[in-house]
């Protein structure tokens, strides 16, 4: 950079120097390549009906055959002959619509009854927060098992669950959001302008605590596709003839030294699905934190 | 450079800080001169975004890590623009200290006093744990905090704001410094506690000989207390001179302007400012130009083309940077303040019903400990088209008063009429009409608008509350931002974020301008914004006011606005209103010794005038939590006496339109004889 100040009249006005130049803010690698597995898994998923591959219960050969041997099933089939891939792809349909289920219910929820709680203050803030704490009290897994012990699980009645599960966690965050937000001067000058209680929360608080809330529904997503797969694992997840992640990983489990692929296809793919929705969500909670809700 | 560099104890020679971002690179620092000797006493002045804080931190080391230093600085010899050589450490911290703006996040709060004032010295001079405390005991002697022994072992939040200043000034001294660096030490302090440290800064400089760098956005601050002053604007130096020549003859364009937007104490009230047009210059790129031309009334082509240099005047040590510089004979700046704003609204019919009108206003807070006894019953009331001036320290109850009345803040009791209906006793959904006559601006512009609303939405909120839709809400909000001098068109769609205080400040007085009302209440409008863009609210208010009829509370600490701005005022102190009058006549002859000390604490930007004449106040704000018996200023009060602690003076009228709660009000009697130490009440 040299420092002469010894430009004429001729010279362009208020020229900028090429160091200068904007910081390209890019996105990192890792985010990239989770988003790119999440739209691929969300695609795949819902569109395997129209994928070229065999019906998840419809045998593609006589028994079991290693990966990369035939094409379309080039992630191999199981004992009976079934394809993994097709497997793998439709195991991640009523997964992922659980667990996407159940983050709505439990963040309209938690929303819902965090921003009241945090607006009204008063009684309604400590029966709220007395409820959420009873909630948190129970111990998650032991009640989705007895749950699963008396009823067949069903996609409603687990998803219902589950968001009833992670109410207080969601709870928690937009009520210590909106408490923020309730104390900014924003507020104040919308209170001078006689605003009521549902325009101040759907109008004033909700737009600004939207980047959080969003960003711990995507680690909520992660977080129930391990619960799922765990109750799947079990065999107390949603009944077959469906397939799920956790229920392939349970069955290859008995061949694992013959055919470990049985269980580390499904089990990598869970895997990379859950670290998927939670690098997301970590970095949009950054970008949250990190730029005061806006920019 | 003609100054004579070997008497230079600080030597900065084109010295740039460089920070990239996403926008593109900052310049914060861009190509800054400036040579300090020692014992000198030198103030940095700028509006924010000008570099004077950069300038500091630079000297101090502690320039943000993404930064990038370039040119020279030197301290005695050594180099400090090279990084953390071993050199440059044993002169940071120990030659060279610095005092910072907010002493409740520049002290640590869990570590004791006695240990931070200490510790520096243990750590530069090698003390024992024993030396360590005798010295922090003879530094807190030293900047004057009574028992200093008890205060060794407390933490900083156990003090109050002022009394931790002197604890960060203490610690700043601890090693005998060359030279100490005042970085904005007093804006988050009281007038009258600012008074104090100034006067304390003022001494120790005195008494070691040492150099002192004050920064500060307030020429007040620097007037009276320095030998020379740099103006800084966009990371360069505008203007350098002795302190008398810079308030006599500037020569620089933006020093005049800055000069002339300052309201003083001396001007006539509702003088229209003169005013800086636009908003602080982006800080990205370093343009081949005058980074004021855009805003300056005189630029000339050369000025958009050319980087101006500072060269000197003479060999009398003036310099400026500017290629069309205001001649030398020129009437100093101040005077310039012209025109009284249009008089038509500004006589407030007297004898008319009240529009508003506060009785016995009664705030309390419940806080761990005790209850908080904000504004403790204050009654006053105000005719149409009359603008009231508020004025005290922090904590005195001014801006919960101020939020009471609009109901943002539940009063305890009393009532505030307007136009004989009580606002206090309303249902929400009464309370909702009459928002549209009485509304609020606050103190910080751009916190007070929705972060995720565009301009437009802001304006808009109020209208559609009251259900205005359509048509007819698109016009009234284009309307009420050009009243407010905001083209719709250009910020309309704009965040708050993307627009300048000033702005954002226009746009939040048009949200409350938009519903029309009768009365504007206003929270400390002007005190987050700088003062070349004060003066552009100010005349915006002042002309919203003639046009509309407004009648207007304006609450503020700065003495100078609203005495420019106000037709009468009320003094506040812990929660009481002490003085209440024309503003002319309290300004000129203060009834209430409060009011008094008040007036005599304010920093006059004008160097002749003699800062020991008036009496200073000492001692600090008694706790809200319990105040005092009788006259709650008695504690602080020169005169007082046992009268004063055993009943609590009423506020009555001591003259014409004067009203004062003193037992022994300054006007009309003559002053009472100096009380004996021993009648001097303690609470």
């Amino acid at each position: 950079m040299s420092a002469t100040m010894t430009t004429g009249p001729g010279t362009r006005p208020a020229a900028a120097e090429d160091e200068d130049a904007p910081v390209r803010r890019r996105p990192p690698v890792s985010l990239v390549l989770c988003s790119v597995w999440v739209v691929l898994v969300l695609a795949s998923t819902l569109l395997a009906g129209l994928l070229p591959i065999a019906g998840y219960d419809e045998p593609v050969a006589d028994g079991a055959t290693p990966p990369f041997e035939s094409w379309p099933e080039f992630l191999g089939t199981d004992s009976v002959g079934l394809s993994v891939l097709s497997r793998v792809i439709h195991g991640a349909q009523l997964s992922l619509a659980v667990a996407l289920l159940g983050t709505v219910i439990g963040m309209a929820g938690g929303v819902a009854l965090g921003t009241a709680a945090a607006y009204f203050k008063g009684w309604l803030a400590t029966v709220v927060n007395l409820l959420s704490d009873v909630v948190l009290a129970f111990p998650g897994l032991v009640l989705l098992l007895a749950m699963a012990s008396v009823t067949r699980p069903s996609v409603w009645s687990l998803s219902a669950m589950l968001g009833l599960l992670s109410l207080p966690s969601s709870l928690r965050i937009a009520y210590a959001n909106a408490n923020v937000q309730l104390g900014r001067d924003y507020v104040l000058a919308a209170r001078a302008l006689g605003t009521p209680a549902w325009r101040m929360i759907v109008r004033e608080v909700l737009p600004n605590i939207a980047h959080s809330l969003v960003a711990f529904g995507f680690v909520m997503v992660a977080t129930f596709m391990i619960a799922l797969g765990a109750l799947d694992f079990l065999g107390i997840g949603l009944p077959p003839p469906r397939p799920s992640w956790g229920g392939m990983i349970a069955s290859g489990f008995d061949s694992i030294r013959t055919r470990p692929y049985l269980v580390f296809v499904p089990a990598a793919v869970l895997l990379l699905t859950v670290f998927s929705f939670n690098t997301i969500g970590d970095r949009l909670r950054e970008r949250a934190d990190g730029r005061g809700g806006h920019l | 450079m003609t100054h004579d560099e070997a008497k230079s104890l600080l030597r900065i020679r084109d010295l740039s800080v460089r920070i990239p971002t996403a926008r593109g690179t900052i310049w914060p620092l861009d190509g800054v001169d400036l040579d300090l000797g020692a014992g000198e006493t030198l103030g940095l002045v700028g509006e924010s975004g000008s570099g004077k804080s950069m300038l500091v931190r630079s000297i101090m080391g502690v320039t943000p890590a993404a930064s990038t230093l370039s040119g020279e600085l030197t301290f005695d010899g050594v180099d400090l623009a090279g990084g953390r050589t071993e050199q440059a450490r044993g002169v940071w911290g120990k030659r060279v200290a610095m005092v910072f703006q907010d002493s409740m996040t520049s002290l640590n709060p869990v570590v004791r006093i006695g240990r931070q004032v200490s510790e520096g010295a243990r750590r530069h001079l090698g003390l024992t744990a024993a030396q360590a405390r005798e010295r922090a005991l003879d530094l807190l002697d030293l900047v004057g905090i009574p028992e200093p022994r008890a205060r060794l072992a407390q933490y900083p939040h156990q003090l109050s704001g002022g009394m931790r200043q002197r604890v960060a000034i203490a610690m700043a001294l601890a090693c005998d410094p060359d030279l100490l660096i005042a970085d904005e030490a007093t804006t988050a302090l009281d007038v009258t506690i600012q008074r104090q440290i100034l006067d304390l800064l003022q001494e120790i400089q005195a008494t070691r000989g040492m150099a002192m760098i004050i920064v500060s956005h307030d020429l007040g601050v620097v007037a009276g207390r320095t030998d020379r002053i740099a103006v800084m604007y966009g990371g360069r130096i505008a203007e350098e001179s002795a302190t008398r020549t810079l308030f006599a003859e500037a020569r620089h364009r933006y020093t005049r302007a800055l000069l002339g937007a300052l309201p003083t104490l001396d001007m006539p009230r509702h003088s229209v400012l003169p005013t800086v047009p636009g908003s602080a210059p982006d800080p990205v790129g370093r343009p081949r130009a005058c980074r004021f031309a855009p805003r300056c009334p005189a630029a000339v082509d050369r000025c958009r083309t050319e980087r101006p240099r500072l060269l000197s005047q003479g060999d009398s040590g003036h310099r400026f940077a500017c290629f069309v510089p205001v001649e030398p004979d020129a009437a100093p700046a101040s005077a310039h303040a012209a025109a009284v704003a249009a008089p038509a609204a500004a006589t407030p019919a007297a004898g008319r019903p009240p529009r508003l009108e506060v009785r016995d206003l009664v705030c309390r807070y419940r806080v761990p400990g005790g209850t908080i006894h904000a504004v403790s019953g204050i009654s006053f009331a105000m005719p149409p088209g009359e603008t009231l001036g508020m004025v005290g320290e922090s904590g005195c109850g001014k801006s919960s008063a101020a939020k009471a009345i609009v109901r943002l803040q539940q009063a305890a009791s009393g009532s505030v009429l307007l136009d004989g209906t009580d606002l206090l006793t309303l249902s929400p959904r009464e309370m909702r009409r009459q928002r549209t006559r009485i509304q609020i601006v606050l103190q910080d512009p751009i916190a007070s608008l929705n972060p995720r609303k565009t301009v437009r939405g802001c304006v808009a909120e109020g209208l559609l509350i009251q259900g205005v839709r359509g048509a007819e809400l698109a016009a009234k909000v284009d309307d009420a931002l050009r009243g407010v001098g905001v083209d719709p068109d250009i910020h309309g769609g704009k965040k708050a974020y993307q627009l300048s205080g000033g702005q954002a400040q226009r746009v939040a007085i048009a949200r409350a301008m938009a519903l029309d009302p009768d009365v504007l209440v206003c929270d400390e409008p002007v005190s987050a914004l700088d003062v070349s863009v004060q003066a552009q609210v100010l005349n915006l208010l002042e002309r919203l006011k003639a046009e509309r009829g407004l009648t207007m509370l304006f609450v503020s600490h700065d003495l100078s606005v609203v005495r420019n701005i106000s037709d009468r005022v009320a003094v506040m102190y812990l929660g009481t209103i002490v003085e209440l009058g024309d503003a002319d006549q309290v300004y000129s002859a203060p009834a209430h010794p409060y009011t008094r000390a008040l007036i005599g604490a304010v920093p006059v930007p004008d160097p002749t005038r003699d800062h020991a004449s008036t009496p200073r106040l000492e001692g600090q704000l008694p706790s809200p939590l319990s105040p005092p018996s009788g006259c709650r200023f008695r504690t602080r009060c020169p005169m007082a006496r046992q009268e004063c602690a055993d009943k609590e003076p009423p506020l009555v009228e001591v003259a014409p339109g004067r009203l004062a709660a003193c037992h022994f009000p300054l006007t009309g009697s003559p002053e009472p004889a100096a009380p004996s130490p021993t009648a001097r009440m303690r609470q």
